[in-house]
């Protein structure tokens, strides 16, 4: 289907224009299935030589005062820092403003390469880069951890950055659902909290499915949506969920690898020593927000705001990851 | 007993929601997930009024009250997070593991599959 004459798109077609030339041009639009938070849109901006840049929109389609979620105006400015610094991340191109009609978001460049965790994990066309791969993570998870955390002094206000704990606690609270497997975790972890580490730069989603993985590796690290300053474990809990493991529940690391050879690379980077029951709390805190973040969704579906088939399965899957974290914290699973 | 209703979304709104996505035309991935959606809407017509009656039974030996109705995870969830089951944490989560593998034979009971030991 040629859809870059469809009505849908004429207001991209014109954010487009107006920042990089009134000659400009859409073509070979798509629009992925797959995507929780955002409406993403792929697309060739053609200029009038027929030069071809291949682009990504994504804007915002759930907004309240419980939203999880960075602000796209602030996703867009901590990956203009990143990208900035020479960390993979996809070339911020603009953000939408009033002028646009599209509500927040923002244009990046597309990268090619694969998300999809299942071929990272089993296809044959992996097979040279997979043995790498957890060591690349360790080293871009040091890299980042690394940054100056005074120029993303503008994420320190967030909930996420302020107590994590109390954060989930609120949106549990506004979702309006009392859930007492989240009320166990949380409890638990507030009687075991660590003590607290220096803040550094979060991405807040760190996993196999937001990495683009290519022949030589991770080419770049995708949505921000979710970054925040905090415990540099809180990254390495997150990438430890057993939700992250896509059918190989005995390899922590995105169903790759043992925690060794990530952990080697993470330290051997600059990345501060992680304790083991660091990581323990820190995944047992992951799974209290993957559950929080799909009853965001289901909360969503819910209420109205935005319905449908995922919306209200990832509402029931809330389920799921409850049963898995009331496992963890029994040590069933590990 | 469902009152009030034990998920949410409500089974109601699983079937509303397959209804209205029938509308229109779906990818494969959306058949799947109507498809999931309405496999998990049978099993709940099947086993929600025991997971009803468990769930209250528990929630009852938990807090030492009698109930009539599903609406005690309020209560629950208030006592837990007032610290009244700091001294019992590990009897807490065995009772709150058993209510959630009845939830998930429910929701999508192959992820109990692996927890099975020959």
């Amino acid at each position: 289907m040629n859809a870059s004459a469809a009505p849908a798109f004429e207001d991209l077609a014109a954010a487009v224009r107006r920042r990089l030339g009134t000659a400009t041009r859409l073509d070979r639009v798509e629009v992925p299935t797959l995507g929780g938070s955002n409406r993403t849109v792929i697309f060739d901006a053609v200029d009038a030589d027929g030069a071809r840049r291949r682009l990504v929109s994504r804007q915002e389609t759930y907004h309240g005062p419980h939203s999880p979620f960075l602000a796209p105006s602030d996703q867009y400015r901590v990956m203009e820092q990143v990208h900035a610094s020479g960390f993979p991340v996809p070339r911020p191109v603009f953000a939408y403003d009033e002028a646009d009609g599209m509500g927040a978001g923002f244009v990046t460049e597309f990268v090619a390469g694969e998300t999809l965790p299942k071929r990272i994990i089993e296809s044959p066309a992996f097979a040279d880069v997979r043995p790498r791969l957890a060591r690349q993570f360790g080293e871009l998870l040091a890299r980042l951890h690394a940054l100056p955390v005074a120029d993303f002094a503008f994420l320190g206000s967030r909930a996420d950055s302020l107590d994590v704990l109390e954060a989930q606690r609120r949106r549990i609270d506004a979702y309006g659902r009392p859930r007492p497997a989240l009320e166990l975790a949380l409890r638990w972890l507030e009687r075991e909290r660590p003590d607290p580490h220096p803040p550094v730069l979060l991405h807040g989603d760190f996993r196999v499915g937001n990495l683009m993985v290519g022949p030589e590796g991770v080419d770049a690290v995708l949505d921000w949506e979710c970054s925040h300053l905090g415990s540099a474990v809180e990254d390495i809990g997150w990438l430890g969920l057993r939700s992250w493991r896509f059918g190989r529940p005995d390899l922590p690391v995105g169903g790759i690898s043992q925690w060794r050879p990530f952990l080697e690379a993470y330290e051997g980077a600059g990345g501060r020593r992680t304790h083991p029951e660091h990581i323990r709390w820190w995944n047992v805190f992951g799974l209290v927000r993957w559950t929080v973040l799909n009853l965001m969704q289901g909360y969503g579906h819910t209420c109205g705001t935005r319905r449908g088939l995922v919306f209200a399965a990832c509402g029931r899957n809330a389920d799921l990851i409850e049963y898995e974290l009331l496992m963890t914290m029994a040590g069933r699973h590990a | 007993m469902r009152d009030p209703d034990l998920f949410s979304p409500t089974l109601a709104d699983l079937i509303e929601t397959v209804r209205d996505a029938l509308a229109d035309d779906l990818s494969a991935y959306e058949r799947q997930v109507a498809r999931y959606l309405l496999q998990m809407s049978l099993r709940e017509l099947a086993q929600g009024p025991s997971l009803a009656q468990h769930s209250v039974e528990r929630i009852d030996a938990l807090l030492g009250t009698v109930s009539t109705s599903t609406d005690g995870y309020a209560g629950l969830c208030a006592s837990i997070r007032a610290g009244r089951f700091d001294e019992r944490l590990p009897k807490l989560l065995e009772t709150l593991i058993a209510e959630a593998a009845e939830r998930v034979a429910i929701v999508r009971p192959d992820v109990l599959l692996e927890d099975v030991t020959p």
